[in-house]
């Protein structure tokens, strides 16, 4: 799923198996046979089996969350890491998700930058032919690489699914961020230029261009933020404003200023 | 002032609730001409009409000059004009030059719809001198006054003895055979039927109101009763029962026959006719004797009669006698009768009602349709008319009436609005529509329940104007505009958008909504022209000031417009657009539309929703996802088992959306949809989203923001209710509780757990477990059998624990459906399974204390801890019986063998074999399977028995009950209670063939010669006894 271009992004390892791989070497070590054999409960279907050893790959290869010692596979990182569903996914942001090199990451990339283009696309199919058509890199994209990136696009939060489709707003994608990382730069509840914070984000974002006006997926998420109360957006006078992708009703299509509120990294 | 006259000048003269009061100012002022009259000849409508305007009208059917008789009925539906178009035709008629109407040759008679009833029309009468004849004349004037003094209750009466009395007299046996009749007759006059008659709204009061009340209700006449009037099962019944036999004989012929009712109804009616005679006190000659009198004397006089009609409905009960008076054509025998040219106002249902009155009597019938007023150009004159009448100086206007009221004289008036506003011409001059625009006149019309000019002009200018007066009269509390049929703006996001600025209130909120939906392009778009003029949605910002609504600053950026705009139209609000063709609306687009009005009925006016099951199902789509595409919430990612939230939101009875028409129970709820802005986006984005199958379509991404808003707002809340548990809590340890079912299940039913390895014991935990029936199961205590039939008894609850937990560990890929997919594949969540496993051995898999106080019935996730909460108490008291029963075992065998040891052990099995060869020598049949049972070596045996009491033993130690279970679940008691029984046995025959030997011996001590034999019987004999003394077989007691 995070291999270097070329990846086939196949569907067997979801976040829920990968997740649950890394929990299991987390509670002992064990050998590949040994995890296939408990993660199967001694049944071995081959189905399965193709399973696990996609989720052992990501885990192992792509994540580097877990890691072979004499043969037995362990827990590479902070036990913390894969706590919770939602310490694994930040996990990630933080660090795979920074990589420019993966397939992952291209179509990502490429998909936000479509905006709404990607509204009439009403098959992954379709989406995949015309990505790979527009992205030399990825002129061998296929369906089935597009259909296992839904899984992990939508877990990490880069949209939301609906039916064949995605609703690109990355409400969940920034909002790691910003719980994460973002105390690191920034005080929360503390208005700062947006300027300032775009530099910023966009360290902790490759695959958002911000060089402009935002994206419909990352303005999309700001705006959700918003309106829930986790950061304000708001326009100063004589500030430097940036402009979100602009959505016709939307009452904010810029801002001078952010202030993410310390609800946000609960 | 200048508001409080303007409403004053609408209220009192410009535009009153009868326009027939109007006075003649203000009528000729605001009189909108008609140019599309359909006209016929004679009383049918089979030939195609002619198209004239109310001038031809005039000169070709009201001028008479060659003295033709006519009947002329203007015909057309209620407020469509006909009252207007007639007293055109007679102002005209007044107004023409003697050549065409002169007084001395002709008498005008002009009856107005006031005072719509008998009683109004005789007065009319009477004070236009009409009744010539003195006796007549004293007459309906008695009457008029009676009405006027009459005690109501009284005439009521009066009025329903007048209908018994009908019906009791006819003999006509046209409906019913007069027998009959006077059964209805007593019918009519047991006391519960007169109370429901008399009552108010009921057929007697309708009777009343047609002959005395003014009523701007236009009444058919024949339909005094209703069905309603006799439908009324508790009121037969009491007839039935305690009627009198006449009146109970009628009402079981109507109890529960709705045709029979109906039929009572009809017949009645047709007396209304002659009762509002009889009540009137008028009969149909002298009815008739009036106008024919009248005829007669304009004759003599020289004169000839126009006689204008507003409404024919006032004529009840004298209609057909005016009818039969007014057709008369002069000359030949009637050459008494004076000409009559008479125009009748009428409505259709009227005129089809009466048509075999009518139809070879009228001469000519104009059809006032909807194609002579419901155009935009019709309309917006019209309103310029009104408005330019109400802005205008009132003796001004009533000067120029004075002068002959001349069109092209008509006075304009001096009103400013804030801003450049639409005008309309009239005549050569043009007059401001402010407050109106022509986009507003035509969407306010359109979105009239009722269609016609009157409901034009009494709900939208006057009920409009009335707000925007009183707006600029009290400054505060602004209604204006109003929007009664709830027209939505057609750029949805901005109608959201606006009902998100907190910043203006509730009512604001929608006053702007109405201005775009009804004045403007139906969006909030702000643009800044070239000269500075900012308008939003094509309307000036002027206007928004001037109506208190200046805080508004748009929706989105102002755009500034760049270019200039050819003839400065763009200065000027956009023209209304132009009709188009009906378009063909298919299913699918009519559907949309319904779901759209339905919603944002229910938003803006409270309304119930109507079609909720159906967003209750595009709630379930979003938030759980279809059979084969996950749900915007990755259930199984985000760690709750796709199992739980498939089963948790398939059901559609857990959406649950405020003011639902359907009746659901909103506690059970799991995901709830509030009345608000947000969530009303979020119905409307569901709805753009079904019909555009996708999420191509214009608005999109504003829809996809609202939905994704929505649904981040109410995530937490539906995640919470999904699965049991807080979301920053301890989840609902469902899974440890389906586990332990399936191990306390396994060990009730003695069935065997592989406990190699954990995940050979997880593999067994997820079995399907059966009980068999069969001899290792066999239970020595009532207890566990009673546990077991408690288990059997509750088998698709244990079964629903198990799938759970088989289900709620696999891995699931994409839609949470595939989780209930007995066929798909799928990796376990081992980590998870190894824990909990780990958690139940630590406390000896006894949770009961953990389990929740308080259980809710039928829950998922609930109905594993209530089992266990039922199944706890009973498996201690199995261990308690299962302890005492091993006891009692024990003593028992220990009173066979002594202290139960290996060597005590050997000893008594080697004394059941040696016991069994003397059996065999002496030729005594025991139990063969007791026998073979102790044929084997008893070192075996010893130590089988051995290893029960040792399981026994360590049982009694164990630290939980459900470890105890465990530990007599191998049923190593019952092994232990068959040695026993054994050995009773085995005493028992030993002790029998005992008392046969001792039997056999005394026989055999009297015979001779047979005293070697007898000495080794009696060896064997004595053996065998002290086997049985060693057994202590006399104490035994069975």
């Amino acid at each position: 799923m995070f291999k270097t271009n070329p990846d086939g992004m196949r569907m067997e390892p979801t976040p829920e198996r990968v997740l649950s791989v890394c929990r299991l070497i987390a509670q002992k070590s064990m050998t590949h046979e040994e995890l296939r054999r408990a993660m199967t409960l001694g049944q071995n279907g081959d189905k399965e089996v193709d399973q696990i050893n996609k989720s052992i790959a990501v885990a192992l290869e792509e994540l580097n969350i877990v890691k072979t010692k004499d043969n037995q596979l362990e827990l590479a990182v902070d036990s913390q890491v894969i706590a919770s569903p939602v310490n694994f996914r930040r996990y990630i942001g933080n660090t795979v998700l920074l990589k420019k090199d993966t397939t992952f990451h291209l179509f990502t990339k490429w998909i936000i930058s479509k905006n709404e283009d990607i509204f009439p696309l009403k098959t992954w199919e379709t989406m995949a032919k015309i990505c790979g058509s527009e992205v030399p890199e990825l002129s061998s994209m296929s369906e089935n690489a597009a259909l296992g990136w839904r899984f992990w696009a939508s877990f990490l939060g880069f949209g939301y699914l609906s039916g064949t489709m995605i609703i690109p707003n990355m409400k969940i994608r920034i909002e790691d961020v910003l719980a994460t990382t973002f105390a690191d730069k920034f005080n929360y509840d503390e208005a700062i230029r947006a300027t300032d914070f775009i530099t910023w984000i966009s360290t902790k974002m490759p695959e958002v261009d911000m060089s402009g006006k935002l994206p419909l997926a990352f303005s999309a998420g700001l705006r959700t933020l918003h309106e829930l109360g986790l950061i304000k957006l708001e326009t100063w006078r004589d500030s430097n404003r940036i402009f979100l992708y602009s959505v016709d009703g939307d009452p904010i299509n810029d801002f001078s200023h952010i202030t993410v509120r310390k609800e946000v990294a609960k | 002032m200048r508001w409080e006259q303007y409403k004053s000048v609408m209220e009192r003269y410009a535009i009153k609730t009868d326009d027939m009061a109007t006075e003649d100012a203000y009528f000729m002022a605001t009189h909108m001409p008609f140019s599309q009259l359909a006209v016929y000849e004679g009383g049918r409508t089979q030939s195609a009409p002619k198209m004239f305007s109310e001038e031809e009208v005039f000169s070709r059917l009201i001028c008479n000059p060659e003295n033709d008789h006519r009947m002329i009925i203007v015909r057309g539906d209620n407020g469509t004009g006909k009252s207007h178009l007639i007293r055109f035709l007679k102002a005209k008629l007044e107004n023409s030059p003697a050549t065409v109407y002169n007084p001395a040759t002709e008498q005008l008679i002009f009856l107005r719809r006031l005072n719509n009833s008998v009683r109004g029309v005789f007065s009319q009468l009477i004070e236009q001198d009409v009744i010539k004849d003195p006796a007549v004349s004293q007459k309906i004037k008695k009457f008029i006054d009676s009405s006027d003094s009459k005690d109501e209750a009284a005439f009521l009466t009066d009025i329903l003895y007048s209908y018994i009395a009908a019906v009791s007299n006819d003999q006509t046996g046209d409906t019913y055979k007069p027998v009959i009749c006077r059964d209805i007759a007593s019918y009519l006059s047991d006391s519960r039927v007169k109370d429901h008659l008399l009552r108010e709204g009921g057929a007697i009061s309708r009777c009343y109101t047609v002959i005395t009340a003014p009523s701007n209700q236009v009444l058919k006449t024949t339909e005094v009763f209703t069905d309603e009037d006799f439908d009324v099962r508790k009121i037969i019944t009491a007839v039935i029962k305690q009627g009198d036999p006449q009146a109970s004989d009628f009402a079981s012929t109507i109890k529960g026959e709705k045709d029979e009712i109906h039929k009572l109804v009809n017949y009645l009616n047709r007396f209304t006719s002659e009762v509002v005679k009889r009540c009137a006190d008028i009969s149909s000659e002298s009815t008739k004797a009036v106008f024919e009198q009248l005829r007669k004397d304009l004759k003599k006089q020289g004169k000839n009669l126009t006689l204008f009609i507003e409404d024919f409905t006032g004529f009840t009960g004298i209609d057909s006698e005016l009818i039969t008076v007014l057709s008369t054509e002069h000359g030949g025998d009637y050459a008494d009768l004076c000409r009559v040219t008479s125009i009748i106002g009428i409505t259709n249902d009227y005129y089809d009602q009466f048509r075999d009155n009518f139809t070879d009597r009228v001469t000519h019938q104009i059809s006032v349709t909807d194609d002579s007023f419901g155009t935009a150009d019709f309309l917006t004159q019209m309103a310029g008319r009104y408005i330019n009448s109400i802005y205008c100086d009132p003796e001004i206007l009533r000067a120029w009436n004075t002068q002959g009221a001349n069109f092209e004289d008509l006075p304009i008036n001096t009103f400013t609005p804030p801003c450049e506003w639409d005008t309309v011409k009239i005549g050569s001059k043009e007059t401001t529509i402010y407050p109106f625009n022509k986009t507003s006149i035509v969407a306010l019309y359109e979105s009239l329940p009722v269609k016609s000019p009157r409901m034009f002009l009494k709900e939208v200018l006057r009920a409009q104007l009335k707000e925007y007066f009183d707006g600029k009269i009290y400054g505060d509390g602004w209604y204006f505009p109003m929007n009664p049929a709830n027209v939505q703006m057609s750029r949805d996001p901005h109608s959201s958008a606006i009902d998100r600025i907190e910043s203006l209130s509730l009512e604001d909120r929608s006053r702007l909504k109405a201005i775009f939906a009804l004045w403007g392009d139906g969006s909030a778009s702000g643009i800044k022209e070239k000269d500075g003029t900012i308008r939003f949605g094509g309307i000036n910002k002027k206007f928004f000031s001037d109506i208190g609504l200046d805080a508004f600053e748009g929706i989105g950026d102002l755009k500034i417009e760049t270019s200039t705009s050819a003839g400065g139209q763009s200065t000027k609000a956009k023209e209304p657009p132009k009709p188009e063709p009906p378009k063909r609306v298919d299913e699918a687009t009519k559907s949309y539309q319904k779901y759209k009005d339905d919603i944002n009925g229910w938003f803006t006016k409270n309304d119930p929703l109507k079609f909720d099951a159906d967003y209750r199902s595009w709630l379930r789509d979003l938030i759980k996802g279809a059979a084969t595409q996950g749900g915007a919430i990755n259930w199984q990612d985000i760690g709750i088992p796709a199992y739980i939230a498939e089963e948790r939101l398939a059901d559609l009875g857990v959406y649950f959306i405020t003011d639902q028409s359907t009746p659901l129970n909103e506690e059970k709820a799991i995901v709830l949809m509030d009345r608000s802005t947000l969530s009303r986006d979020a119905l409307l984005a569901l709805n753009e989203l079904k019909y555009a199958k996708g999420w191509d379509f214009e608005g999109a991404a504003y829809y996809q923001q609202r939905l994704v808003t929505w649904l981040e707002s109410e995530k937490d809340s539906i995640i919470e209710r999904v699965t049991a548990s807080k979301v920053d809590g301890p989840t609902l340890p469902v899974i440890e509780w389906c586990m332990t079912l399936q191990y306390l299940k396994a060990r009730i039913f003695g069935c065997k757990l592989d406990n190699t390895d954990n995940y050979s014991m997880l593999h067994s935990l997820m079995s399907d477990f059966t009980f068999k029936d069969d001899e290792k199961n066999k239970r020595e205590t009532k207890e566990w059998n009673d546990l077991i039939q408690f288990v059997q008894n509750r088998k698709s609850e244990f079964d629903s624990a198990r799938t759970l937990l088989c289900r709620s560990v696999a891995t699931t890929q994409g839609a949470v459906h595939y989780a209930v997919d007995t066929k798909s594949a799928s990796c376990i969540r081992t980590d998870e399974l190894l824990s909990i496993l780990e958690k139940l051995k630590d406390c000896k898999w006894d949770i009961e204390s953990e389990l929740p106080a308080n259980i809710p019935e039928k829950h998922l996730l609930y109905n594993q801890a209530a089992l266990l909460k039922k199944l706890y108490p009973s498996v201690s008291k199995v261990v308690l019986a299962e302890q005492e029963k091993s006891k009692e075992v024990t003593s028992k065998i220990e009173e066979y063998v002594g202290s139960i040891n290996e060597e005590n052990l050997l000893q008594t099995l080697n004394s059941i074999q040696t016991l069994f060869s003397v059996f065999a020598a002496n030729g005594i049949i025991g139990s063969n399977d007791i026998r073979t049972k102790y044929e084997a070596a008893p070192i075996d045996t010893a130590k089988r028995i051995l290893k029960c009491i040792e399981v026994l033993e360590k049982a009694d130690k164990q630290e939980s009950n459900a470890r105890k279970l465990a530990a007599y679940s191998g049923n190593a008691l019952h092994i232990l209670a068959d040695y026993l029984r054994d050995f009773q046995s085995i005493a028992r025959m030993a002790e029998k063939e005992e008392a046969t030997a001792k039997k056999e011996l005394a026989k055999i001590g009297g015979i001779d010669g047979i005293d070697e034999l007898s000495e080794a019987a009696l060896e064997t004999m004595k053996n065998l006894y002290e086997f049985v003394e060693a057994m202590e077989v006399s104490n035994v007691t069975e």
